[in-house]
């Protein structure tokens, strides 16, 4: 049994536990409506740890994506009261804000040399503070105001009795579930995160791959929080306060390890899941909310010290010796 | 060119470039500034961040972060303000709350070093997530609710009292607190230790050093740091709750890279770290007076980060001579053997 | 040796760094199939060769043919077109990838931007089919042990179509049953027709599988020997050269049998095995042996450095403590052989650096004393004339030589009773050289025990006093100064006992 297999065991496990302990001591959690809406409260956090899965298999952190949820929201609820605007150009700019903030952490990482997790500390703030200076203002105090342009709002809705999130959520990780495995983009990733060095040596563009996954993270970002706008027709400038934590939280229960080159598109759709499990059992049984933070705290530290210990059993007495070379001293 | 490069990569270039441009901005903008009324509330400003980044620094210089300061400092005003209140403002409920409230930076110290030494687990993961940890406990312990203080006794004085009826007692405590941790670095062993762990912790284990057990009082001592800053805060606004401090480790982040420290480790002081805190307080300061709405904050700071930090990196890759060497191919350039 | 009758065959490379000729003239023939082993001592340029053939040095003079025909390999591309792979010591492999993807890394096969994993496993098992291997194509590297991982690594050699594989101490590494296996995976690659330039310290690894060895020395080819002319003393001669007549009969030196330094029946992983020696104050007891031989691990042990599983050790009578800083205290002190890595903390100044293990001297109640440490820092910077002698500079920025006296004077100012010195001037020049053999020598004469490993067999046999030589985890052979010659310190390393030494 391999370390891949054990965590998504785990990670399985963790879903499985929480949603047959639901479905026991309430009554509706089965119910088709409660399925939906769990679905679609879980895409937000879902689809931003999709993007982020892409960084943190490669090896990296974005503490951004926070930030760059909020200020794709109020460029899309800004944009919105344009008149006539359709609801796809709305779309379109969220996602394009999310790929802007993702290029932006991609030059700091790669061209500046910039820690990862510096980079995107402060451009996380940066974004917030951003979505501070776009919010609506109403005599100089920040106002959330209702957005009423059906075309955009349509986004927020069903088809099929299917919120449009959710469809797009389940999309996005079959087709990064494909990029991941099938592809040589997919395949560098693994191999950034796994061996960066070694990754060099055999041709893998490295600051391409990072770069690339610090962008398809913003994009991710700004799509859904483009969607969580068009649902709630609002856009309130804490909507992605603790996101970028939740979305790490969720990648690391879904079986990636940080530091990288372990896990995939659908553990990360897991731990999505499992988020929102947490937080509805936490309204269900009228617990208070700090429980969810301690809850996802905890959880990011048990995990990520059962990965470093479990590593170091299994592969501490394996690793190369270390040689000693004394030729060629120029 | 290379003279100013040069210049603007000595940290007291850094610093006094930074000062003459907030000097010229003040003088165009706002001549307010220059008024001895607002240094002195600079001053009472950075002292909390001042004292915290004090701690942060021993972090920082063993090439770690703490970014869950703010939330201890929160922990500490509550638990105080909860000890206090109950207590009936007394001067033991007092002491008491002091004593709980270190004892509970102690205890989060301590847990943050054993996960960065024995699990080798990154410390800005470690330290993010005890932020939104010790966040939820406040949040269930004050049950989401500030706690008002209204007494004017011995918590009031804490943080409002005058020594000489002119030195606020935020000041004089950061002044001591500061001298207190440049003794520690400069003067003690331990100091010694930290500075050699922070610069090679394979080499320091050799020399006898207990890495190990350095680095977790180096957490234990960033924690209670960022625990005396809660408390100060918590008697200065006579309240405290979950959102005591929020936000605060970004301005003591901001004050290390403005102080010229080097993330990774090993350089620095206390004059640095106080100087970051002086530069954020008066950036903050500044930003007040030229009318700027708080929320911008956070960005201005993110920006100064960025800035900060980018400047350090060119300069140290430039003094290396890596800024001209990257081109598209490195591939060749990588040596086959370490 | 006709350039046509080669796969690849070198003619005259010259190659200096730094006006320093470090390869002067230096010919190669290895001929298809054939396993060609390279021998030479430390510092003899086997390095460099490779890196030459495989294009990540220019040469500055010399031709290089392959197949007969003039080559030019300027980059390590060239040298893979042309099907020249290196094995490198540390594994450049992705152990959260599976064989094929680390096969195909870099090179991927795929159709319509999609990877064709199918086509690339086939491929896979096409090779390893065809050489024998002990492999699963769809296995993760990380479940592997380091032999498989070789051949993982040897897999990706002819994936690119290798005709010469290129091995630098690969069993490094590996543990005796895993060297069993990389061997048969190496009959199996010559019976294919593919062949393999072997690097090797070791003498057994040579006979076991070598066609052909070239042995150098000092940057020049010595000589080529078949398989039959391999003999151990053949092999040793040719690596050590004219060995100079030195003055053996110096004055014996006065042993302080007061201070003793005893090891019992030390283990340590699968490095040491039942190792037991006597160190005393007076002398200077080298270490020989070859790399991975279990000599660093020893002295760590010693130090307190590494735990051992079982064994004691003891200093004049008292049991030796398990951590480092009781044994300073107690009198120890290391000099590590890795300098930059283990030895300083390069962003600190001269002072501290010298300061570092003495501040049981230079503090009291946890306060250091400035007036002491600066008068510790001084005085050391004097008696071992560190240069610049500036007290504030950071040691990253001094010469390796007066790093190394830093590292050395660190211990040298607290007269430690044991110290123990791992490679103590490696890539030291050698003017400083005799300088730190002058302090070693002092610091003995004073009563202390001075253990040194070493690898360079010139200053093994001129230093000590005394020389314990290791092979396989313990100690195989022992020689008196007066008897010591290099040649029969390297058989002795390699496994074969001489009249020189006394077995043990």
């Amino acid at each position: 049994m391999n370390t891949k297999n054990i965590r998504r065991i785990i990670s399985v496990l963790l879903v499985l536990i929480l949603a047959v302990i639901f479905s026991f001591t309430t009554r509706s959690f089965l119910d088709a409506r409660n399925l939906v809406e769990l679905f679609r409260e879980s895409a937000l956090v879902g689809i931003v740890a999709l993007g982020a899965s892409f960084v943190i298999i490669g090896g990296g952190i974005d503490l951004s994506t926070g930030g760059i949820v909020t200020v794709s929201g109020l460029v899309c609820a800004r944009l919105s009261f344009i008149p006539g605007i359709p609801g796809a150009l709305v779309l379109l700019a969220g996602v394009l804000t999310g790929v802007v903030c993702g290029l932006l952490n991609a030059v700091l990482v790669t061209r500046v040399h910039l820690t990862e997790f510096v980079a995107t500390l402060a451009s996380g703030f940066v974004y917030s503070g951003l979505a501070m200076l776009i919010a609506f203002r109403e005599g100089g105090i920040i106002q959330s105001r209702a957005i009423t342009n059906a075309s955009f709002t349509f986004l927020g809705g069903k088809i099929g009795g299917i919120y449009n999130i959710t469809a797009v959520w389940v999309v996005l990780m079959i087709v990064m579930m494909l990029v991941l495995t099938k592809t040589t983009f997919g395949l560098h990733t693994y191999a950034q995160g796994s061996n960066a060095r070694s990754a060099l040596m055999s041709g893998v563009n490295n600051d391409f791959i990072k770069g690339s996954g610090f962008v398809i993270c913003g994009a991710c970002a700004g799509l859904a929080a483009a969607f969580v706008v068009a649902k709630n027709a609002a856009a309130p400038v804490t909507l992605g306060s603790d996101v970028a934590f939740e979305a790490i939280a969720a990648c690391v229960v879904g079986g990636l390890v940080l530091g990288g080159g372990r896990g995939d598109a659908v553990g990360a759709f897991l731990g999505g899941l499992f988020m929102q499990l947490i937080l509805n059992g936490i309204y269900k049984y009228n617990l208070p909310i700090a429980y969810q933070w301690i809850l996802m705290g905890a959880i990011i530290v048990l995990v990520t010290a059962f990965d470093a210990q479990f590593n170091k059993l299994r592969f501490g007495q394996k690793k190369p010796r270390p040689v000693e070379r004394k030729e060629a001293v120029v | 060119m290379k003279k100013v490069i040069g210049f603007l990569g000595n940290p007291w270039g850094q610093r006094l470039t930074i000062l003459v441009i907030i000097a010229v901005v003040m003088a165009v903008f706002q001549q307010n500034f220059f008024r001895p009324s607002n240094f002195s509330s600079i001053l009472l400003a950075i002292s909390l961040y001042g004292i915290m980044a004090c701690g942060m620094l021993f972090v920082v210089l063993l090439g770690g972060i703490d970014l869950s300061v703010g939330s201890m400092a929160a922990m500490t005003a509550s638990i105080l303000a909860m000890s206090a209140q109950s207590s009936g403002y007394t001067a033991a409920g007092f002491i008491t709350g002091v004593l709980l409230g270190l004892a509970a930076c102690v205890a989060v110290g301590i847990v943050h070093g054993v996960l960065v030494t024995y699990f080798a687990i990154p410390a800005f993961v470690v330290t993010l997530a005890t932020k939104y940890i010790v966040y939820g406990l406040v949040l269930l312990v004050t049950g989401g609710h500030f706690v008002q203080i209204i007494d004017k006794g011995i918590l009031y004085q804490l943080g409002n009292a005058r020594l000489f009826g002119a030195i606020p007692m935020p000041e004089v405590i950061f002044i001591l607190y500061a001298v207190l941790c440049a003794v520690i670095l400069g003067k003690t062993v331990f100091g010694r230790r930290l500075y050699a762990t922070g610069g090679n912790p394979v080499a320091s284990k050799l020399v006898g050093v207990k890495t190990n057990g350095t680095v977790l009082v180096s957490y234990v001592i960033c924690s209670i740091s960022a625990g005396i800053g809660g408390m100060i805060l918590a008697s200065m606004n006579m309240q405290a709750g979950p959102t005591t401090a929020g936000g605060y480790e970004g301005n003591v982040l901001t004050a290390m890279v403005v102080g010229g420290l080097n993330l990774a480790g090993g350089e620095g002081g206390v004059v640095g770290a106080i100087f970051g805190a002086l530069l954020v307080g008066i950036i903050n300061n500044m930003l007040i007076l030229l009318g700027v709405p708080s929320d911008y904050t956070t960005f201005v700071q993110g920006v100064i980060i960025i800035a900060a930090v980018s400047l350090n990196m060119y300069t140290s890759r430039r003094s290396q001579g890596l800024t001209r060497r990257r081109t598209k191919k490195p591939p060749e350039k990588i040596p086959v053997t370490r | 040796m006709a350039e046509n009758n080669s796969l690849l065959a070198c003619r005259g490379i010259c190659k200096q760094f730094g006006g320093i000729p470090v390869l002067k003239s230096v010919d190669l023939d290895i001929g298809p199939g054939e396993v060609h082993a390279l021998m030479g001592e430390n510092g003899a340029g086997k390095s460099t060769v490779i890196k030459i053939i495989t294009g990540v040095y220019a040469m500055d003079e010399g031709q290089i043919f392959i197949d007969g025909a003039p080559a030019a390999i300027a980059c390590r591309q060239d040298a893979r077109e042309r099907g020249i792979s290196v094995i490198y010591q540390e594994l450049s492999l992705f152990p959260a990838l599976d064989v094929t993807e680390n096969v195909f890394i870099g090179q991927e096969l795929s159709r319509y931007g999609l990877t064709r994993k199918k086509e690339m496993r086939r491929r896979v098992r096409a090779l390893i089919d065809k050489y024998g291997f002990d492999l699963d194509p769809a296995a993760v590297v990380g479940s592997m042990g380091m032999a498989q991982r070789q051949m993982v690594e040897i897999l990706k050699a002819l994936s690119m179509d290798a005709r010469l594989i290129i091995m630098d101490e690969p069993t490094a590494s590996l543990s005796a049953s895993e060297t069993e296996k990389l061997f048969e995976t190496i009959d199996s690659l010559r019976k294919k027709g593919t062949s393999i330039l072997y690097i090797s310290h070791r003498l057994e690894e040579i006979y076991r599988l070598a066609d052909r060895l070239t042995v150098m020395r000092d940057g020049e080819n010595v000589g080529v020997l078949t398989r039959d002319e391999i003999t151990p003393q053949k092999v040793t001669a040719m690596m050590i050269g004219h060995e100079l007549k030195e003055d053996k009969n110096r004055e014996r030196r006065h042993r302080f049998e007061g201070n003793r330094l005893e090891v019992k029946g030390l283990w340590y992983k699968d490095l040491l095995r039942d190792v037991s020696f006597t160190a005393y104050g007076g002398e200077i007891l080298g270490i020989g042996g070859l790399v991975g031989s279990g000599r660093t691990e020893l002295i760590r042990c010693v130090y307190g450095a590494a735990r051992p599983s079982r064994g004691e050790i003891a200093l004049n009578g008292r049991p030796v403590s398990r951590s480092v800083g009781k044994n300073i205290k107690a009198g120890f002190g290391l000099v590590p052989e890795d300098r930059r890595g283990e030895g300083f903390v390069p962003l600190l100044s001269i002072e501290k650096n010298l300061a570092a293990a003495s501040y049981d001297r230079l503090a009291s109640f946890g306060f250091v004393s400035r007036k002491k440490e600066v008068a510790f820092a001084t005085e050391a910077i004097r008696s071992y004339d560190i240069r610049p002698p500036v007290r504030q500079l950071p040691v990253g920025n001094l010469s390796g030589g007066n790093q190394q006296k830093v590292v050395l004077g660190r211990w040298l100012s607290r007269k430690p009773r044991v110290l123990l010195l791992d490679e103590p001037t490696a890539g030291v020049d050698v003017g400083v050289k005799h300088e730190l053999y002058h302090y070693m020598r002092a610091l003995a004469l004073s009563g202390s025990i001075v253990v040194m490993v070493s690898s360079d067999l010139e200053e093994l046999t001129r230093v000590s006093d005394r020389i314990l030589v290791m092979y396989g985890g313990r100690f195989f052979e022992e020689f008196e100064h007066e008897k010591a010659t290099q040649s029969a310190v390297l058989l002795a390393a390699s496994g074969q006992h001489t009249g020189e030494g006394a077995a043990l």
